[in-house]
């Protein structure tokens, strides 16, 4: 069942339950009332008849023939005011019924209308009200002594339209009881329906971010506890989409680098297995033989190198331990390192250390500065000089060689990312060496800065400036 | 009839240089050019080429741009590319290729595409030679020193498959999938047999040469 018809039935029950508590007990209220009114005005009015009749001072029948004598009683009883609702009797015999009910058929027949309604008042009159039918009656009867004889005298009252009004009362109660819980019924369904509104868009909210949809908001509005639900949703929802669009740029990071990196290694696999193919399935002179062979050698060296520096690249994703060391240290393992490929290129590389020491991982540092000159042999011709300067928070690399165009320079540390692809492949560069750099600087607290003129040269800078000294 | 003649733009040299030895190998003339602008300049001087065989990611001009240039000079091409991404494949093939090759390929397969892509285009020689072996491939007849040789069918077929893929070591189930189809309920045996009867025909004991465990190879 849902809230809001479990609320609207339970509402509507409590309200119908307290209508028909107020309804029952105002009429039996009023019936109370009602009947103690019928038996006060029928014990007085029995009690003044009484009275009236005992002063008669009635005869005990002496010199009264006995026709005679009950038509003296007769007379008498008759001849006292207001008798018209009284019986007078005596056991079976009536002598007067001026009510036209018998009371004795009554006492056997009927149902007492309340209990309270039957007993002895201070007098010692007895009395009741009963329902025979549709008539309601009220009674009082006494015994009266005359002479020897005892009479009973009795009041016997129809009383059907006063107790009718009681049940007209409780018709009309029954009725504005309904009509009332009718229109209270109404009220709360359209006061539930209206107040649950905000549920039903949290709801849908929550269900459109269930289905993926993360962009998607719920209309805020009023200052109620539903509101401030909706609110927090929509903070939810802000949280969600913000942690998932990270998570899918993260995603597409990764996606780029490797398909960057299948598309890298799918040339030299290539180059491989055509030339073992080829080994294997053709008669080939021994030139040839020869040319494959160092081929897959070449390549498999290159595919080595790839994957050596791809595990330095996931390593640095992780925390790195740093060491205070000597920068101009550093600087000699750098030339030590490159010596060989520069007296190759007939190039010269110039030391400036004004540096005293760094926190570090040496070797990291050193194989980035390692891939600064590296790159900076590529890009310069023979006979040209690089230069590595340190001082202040930085270490620069400078070369006087092709420069990288402007709009290239934000790409190119790029994983995979090369200016000139040929070129770049002979001089056997995969495309990760910048890559790498930008990485070890981030891991060091450090970046990488870029300054380039096409034709003049580049300076490449790691700056230590973002804290982790 | 003269050879057919392959274009290579890759700038890889060692793919295009292993893939030239193949051609070379399997009778073909090929040219390497490692920049898409150079292809398109040389192709304005000399475009007599059967076939060109083109990398995507070119320095200079990429794949897709040289592809206006191939039907420009009506120059069937064929990609030679590590992208294997298929929108890239689709707007190959729109674009105008015959064929979509993604490395690593195996060259077996390559030749087999080249030929298809010759043959479509018509400009696959009818006429084989071998030695001393004439092969006529529409009139399905062999001529040898001058006199017809009677060859079965099947013989027939798996004598033009060895010489077309001549100095290739063709695998025996990959003769038996090609000539005796797919269905074909007999073993590997059966190509042995025919492969001696060829031998005995032709006087080819020395040029098929056996290959431990794979099959055989026609050497030159």
């Amino acid at each position: 069942m849902k809230l809001r018809a479990k609320l609207t039935v339970f509402s509507i029950l409590i309200i119908a339950l307290a209508i028909t508590a107020c309804c029952i007990f105002v009429v039996s209220f009023a019936r109370e009332n009602t009947l103690k009114q019928i038996t006060e005005a029928g014990l007085a009015q029995y009690d003044s008849f009484y009275q009236a009749l005992e002063s008669r001072n009635l005869s005990d029948g002496e010199g009264f023939t006995p026709l005679a004598y009950r038509s003296y009683l007769q007379y008498q009883f008759r001849s006292v005011e207001d008798c018209q609702e009284f019986v007078f009797q005596t056991g079976e015999d009536m002598l007067v019924n001026n009510s036209g009910i018998d009371p004795d058929a009554l006492l056997k027949n009927g149902s007492a209308v309340n209990a309270k309604q039957i007993g002895n008042s201070s007098s010692g009159v007895q009395y009741f009200t009963k329902t025979v039918g549709t008539t309601t009656v009220f009674v009082a009867s006494d015994t009266i002594a005359v002479g020897q004889t005892k009479y009973r005298v009795s009041l016997v009252r129809d009383v059907s339209e006063e107790t009718r009004g009681i049940n007209d009362l409780a018709m009309k109660c029954a009725l504005t009881g309904l009509a009332v819980t009718a229109a209270a019924a109404a009220l709360i369904f359209l006061l539930i329906y209206q107040s649950l509104k905000p549920i039903r868009r949290l709801r849908s909210g929550a269900a459109e971010l269930a289905h993926g949809r993360y962009e998607s908001r719920i209309p805020a509005g009023g200052r109620d506890e539903l509101s401030e639900l909706a609110a927090d949703f929509n903070g939810m929802a802000d949280a969600i989409e913000a942690s998932m669009d990270e998570l899918r740029e993260k995603t597409e990071r990764q996606q780029t680098f490797i398909n960057d990196l299948s598309h890298e290694m799918k040339t030299p696999v290539t180059s491989i297995l055509l030339c073992a193919e080829t080994l294997i399935g053709r008669k080939v002179p021994a030139e040839t033989l020869n040319r494959s062979l160092e081929r897959i050698y070449d390549q498999g060296v290159w595919l080595e190198r790839l994957s050596q520096k791809l595990s330095t690249l996931v390593m640095l994703q992780g925390d790195i331990p740093l060491r205070q060391e000597s920068v101009s240290k550093l600087l000699e393992a750098v030339e030590t390192g490159t010596a060989d490929a520069l007296r190759e290129s007939r190039m010269e590389l110039l030391i400036d250390c004004r540096m005293d020491t760094l926190v570090m991982d040496f070797d990291l540092l050193r194989s980035a500065l390692v891939n600064l000159v590296e790159n900076a042999r590529r890009a310069g011709e023979p006979g040209q000089s690089i230069e590595i300067h340190a001082y202040d928070d930085r270490i620069e690399v400078t070369d006087h060689g092709r420069g990288i165009p402007k709009e290239e320079i934000a790409r190119v540390t790029e994983p995979f990312y090369t200016v000139d692809r040929s070129r770049s492949k002979k001089n056997g560069g995969a495309g990760l060496g910048l890559a790498l750099v930008r990485q070890i600087a981030v891991s060091h607290g450090a970046r990488l800065a870029i300054d380039s003129t096409p034709g003049r040269g580049t300076t490449m800078r790691l700056i230590f400036d973002q804290g982790k000294r | 009839m003269a050879k057919n003649r392959i274009l290579i733009v890759e700038d890889d040299n060692g793919i295009a240089e292993s893939v030239g030895l193949n051609l070379e190998l399997s009778g073909y003339d090929y040219l390497i050019i490692d920049d898409g602008l150079a292809a398109a300049e040389h192709l304005s001087g000399d475009h007599s080429f059967d076939l060109a065989l083109l990398d995507i990611l070119l320095p200079g001009l990429d794949g897709f741009a040289l592809m206006e240039y191939m039907q420009k000079y009506n120059i069937p091409a064929l990609y030679l590319t590590a992208k294997t991404d298929v929108p890239s494949r689709v707007r190959g093939l729109r674009g105008g290729a015959e064929d979509y090759v993604v490395k690593p390929f195996s060259m077996l397969e390559l030749l087999a595409r080249i030929e298809k892509i010759l043959d479509r285009a018509g400009k696959l020689n009818k006429v084989l030679r071998y030695r001393d072996i004439t092969i006529d491939t529409e009139q399905r007849t062999v001529v040898k020193s001058g006199e017809t040789v009677p060859l079965q069918p099947l013989e027939f077929d798996l004598l033009v498959k060895l010489v077309k893929f001549k100095n290739c070591t063709l695998p025996r189930e990959r003769l038996l999938n090609e000539i005796w189809g797919i269905d074909f309920a007999g073993g590997t045996r059966t190509v042995d047999i025919h492969v001696a009867h060829l031998r005995k025909k032709l006087e080819l004991e020395n040029a098929i040469q056996p290959v431990t465990k794979i099959g055989y190879r026609l050497e030159d």
